[in-house]
């Protein structure tokens, strides 16, 4: 395992672990300021790991100017690292030989995703390990698991395993929760258009790199400012045509709003909320890579497939019974043509016209009961047949009798029009569908 | 004079420039440098009615309705509530929305409940099959609410339509649905045979379907109830249904 660990130096948000996904879906903050990023299988793609210490760096510098980084086997070493040697990059397996020459101060920091526990923490290790003589974390290597077990306990253990890099500390992929808001309390109020901004500029920058690390694309962003001398707020929404992550876009736009308000009484807070959504609906950019709505339905449909929940686009179907005249084809609708069935006999082709095709024309509720209902005669006695003649008669094969129908529209008591038959083989009556 | 002025509802602004004008026009010349000064505050703080923009929304393509409402039909990125019982005419006007819709090459989709669309009745009604997405009646709420989500979600559809019962979703469910439609731009229709959700106020519009007439009971900005005659959504229906039974008496 290979890990990026990155020191932003001041206390942070555990959001910003989102401004990093773009280096690897596997990205943990630990409070207060440590990032730690699972680089093994996504330094290569952006060109090794010196160049992928670069960029992060470079990034984490945007939330904090003293941001500093290092690469090594383990959590608990890159974080020794990037407090010891930053910059620095440990060979793969050497993590020993590279931490072997710091003091033994430097144990403090040998926690990775896991800090020390207790107020003391390994400061009483420290100091008797001191006592002893010891000043170099390399004179720990002589001992053995079992004596670092026996003097401290679980403590001793972890310890030992992580100088040994024989701690597992797992990065999970990062699923990003926290809602994209951003939010200051001004320390002094401000009615200045530019003071303002300055302040604002922190927020939204650190929203759109966030949006950024998430591949997300803000549609709208909305704005609260609290004043300081009444319960007045300030809201207004910015909403560009198409969704965007140019942050300058934005910003003139939220200045255009700011010059519009009159802020005489000076502002105290704000709140800044963005709407993300997951892409652009219209290419900006030629060469941006673009999600078609094709690929969209794919996934639409195979989500659902997973979930067993069935979707997909009505087709006519060549049956005279209602129930069975159409059918849901989850192929993309480019395929779906309503084609007359072709078939073969012997050497003549034989065209059979799909049969509801031409029932498009005759009268049909667009709502259809899954399997009719029996109406009893007392149910049938509170509706009304609204025709003395069937409006439609259906049937099949003549040795088939109970598939013979005649259907009626029918008004109820509360007005629903409905569509009744009787079946013609038991004189029985069925609800079979609503005019709604 | 700048607070009482900043209270002023931004319609107004027509009405005052032409008292101001008007008052001008008098001969009133004390008050004129007052009336001026009135005139340059407004200019600065009222927004011009051509430059304000409604909400927007989805035509049903029934006048009456669209010229009543606010977003000049289905509200976009909002709930709306049809309620009433099956064979009321709660599908027609969502039909008709969604054949508005179709035609500027957008798809619509619809969730079926214990009843299903059946495509020779849409057909008829001028729907594209090819752009409306359904989907069967899944067998739990859960499955519902998840699968209106990634509907929403997948920023495919404009609208989406579909009969629920009021104990299929639970209030904070139907407010999550509802953030999300907000932020994915879609217009959310419910149909529901009960008039009495305990979470209306969540709909931006709710219409009684009632068959002969239409109650709209519910609409941002505007007087309600107000009602339409049922003939303007079901015209279509019964003019099929009065020419089937003549060519049956021939």
């Amino acid at each position: 395992m290979r890990i990026l660990c990155l020191n932003l130096k001041q206390a942070q948000e555990a959001s910003c672990a989102e401004v990093f996904l773009k280096f690897s879906p596997r990205v943990q903050f630990r409070y207060p300021h440590y990032v730690f990023i699972d680089i093994e299988s996504t330094s290569a793609l952006f060109g090794g790991e010196n160049q992928i210490l670069k960029q992060a760096v470079e990034l984490a510098r945007r939330i904090s100017p003293e941001a500093t980084g290092a690469i090594a086997d383990s959590c608990s070493v890159a974080q020794v690292m990037v407090n010891h040697k930053p910059f620095d990059i440990s060979k793969p397996r050497e993590d020993a030989k590279n931490i072997g020459r710091l003091p033994l101060m430097a144990l403090r920091d040998l926690e990775g995703l896991e800090p020390w526990r207790g107020k003391k923490g390994i400061d009483p290790v420290i100091q008797f390990l001191q006592s002893l003589g010891m000043d170099w974390i390399e004179d720990l290597f002589h001992f053995q698991e079992a004596s670092f077990r026996e003097r401290w306990g679980d403590l001793g253990v972890t310890l030992w395993r992580r100088l040994q890099g024989k701690e597992l500390q797992v990065i999970s992929p990062l699923v990003p929760k926290e809602p994209m808001m951003g939010y200051s309390y001004l320390e002094d109020p401000v009615s200045n258009i530019s003071l303002l901004m300055s302040q604002m500029d922190h927020v939204l920058e650190y929203l759109f790199l966030r949006l950024e690390g998430c591949a997300r694309f803000a549609r709208r962003v909305d704005v609260t400012m609290l004043c300081e001398y009444s319960d007045k707020k300030h809201y207004f929404s910015v909403e560009p045509v198409a969704p965007s992550r140019d942050l300058e876009l934005y910003r003139d736009l939220i200045i255009k709003h700011l010059e519009s308000l009159s802020l005489e009484n000076p502002l105290r807070e704000f709140e800044i909320y963005v709407y993300d959504v997951a892409e652009k609906v219209e290419q900006l950019d030629f060469f941006e890579p673009r999600q078609t709505t094709e690929d969209r339905w794919r996934r639409l449909v195979s989500m659902a497939h997973q979930a067993e929940i069935e979707m997909g686009f009505l087709q006519v179907e060549a049956s005279h019974l209602p129930e069975s005249s159409f059918s849901l084809k989850s192929d993309w609708p480019q395929e779906l043509i309503s084609k007359d069935l072709i078939e073969w006999s012997e050497q003549a082709v034989q065209v059979r016209a799909v049969y509801a095709k031409g029932l498009a024309e005759s009268p049909r509720p667009s709502l259809l009961l899954k399997e009719p209902m029996k109406l009893s005669s007392i149910m049938m006695k509170r509706l009304k047949v609204l025709t003395r003649f069937p409006i439609e008669r259906i049937q099949e094969a003549w040795w088939k009798k109970n598939q013979e129908r005649d259907y009626y529209f029918a008004l109820s008591n509360e007005g629903q029009l409905l569509w009744v038959y009787q079946e013609l083989g038991s004189e029985k009556y069925f609800l079979h569908g609503y005019f709604d | 004079m700048s607070i009482a002025l900043s209270v002023l509802p931004a319609t107004v602004s027509p009405f005052f420039e032409r008292d101001v004008e008007k008052a001008e026009d008098t001969g009133d010349n004390k008050r004129s440098p007052a009336l001026n000064a009135l005139k340059e505050t407004l200019a600065k703080s009222l927004i011009p009615l051509d430059q304000l923009r409604p909400p927007e929304g989805l035509a049903t393509g029934i006048d009456v309705i669209d010229d009543f409402l606010l977003w000049k039909g289905i509200p976009k990125g909002d709930l709306t509530l049809l309620s009433g019982k099956p064979g009321t005419g709660a599908t027609s006007l969502w039909l008709q929305a969604a054949v508005q819709v179709q035609q500027q090459k957008k798809w619509v989709a619809w969730v079926n409940s214990d009843w299903e669309l059946l495509p020779s009745a849409l057909v008829s009604k001028k729907i594209n099959l090819q752009k409306l997405l359904v989907v069967k009646k899944p067998e739990e709420s859960s499955q519902l609410f998840w699968v209106l989500q990634e509907m929403i979600s997948s920023g495919l559809f404009e609208m989406i339509g579909c009969h629920l019962q009021e104990s299929c979703l639970k209030l904070h469910q139907l407010q999550k649905l509802k953030k999300m439609a907000r932020t994915y731009q879609v217009a959310l229709v419910i149909m529901s045979s009960s008039r009495s959700w305990p979470s209306q106020s969540l709909f931006s519009l709710v219409i009684d379907c009632q068959g002969d007439f239409f109650t709209i009971r519910r609409a941002a900005h505007r007087p309600t109830p107000f009602t339409i005659p049922g003939g303007l959504i079901y015209e279509d229906l019964m003019s099929q249904f009065k020419a089937s039974s003549r060519s049956l008496l021939r």
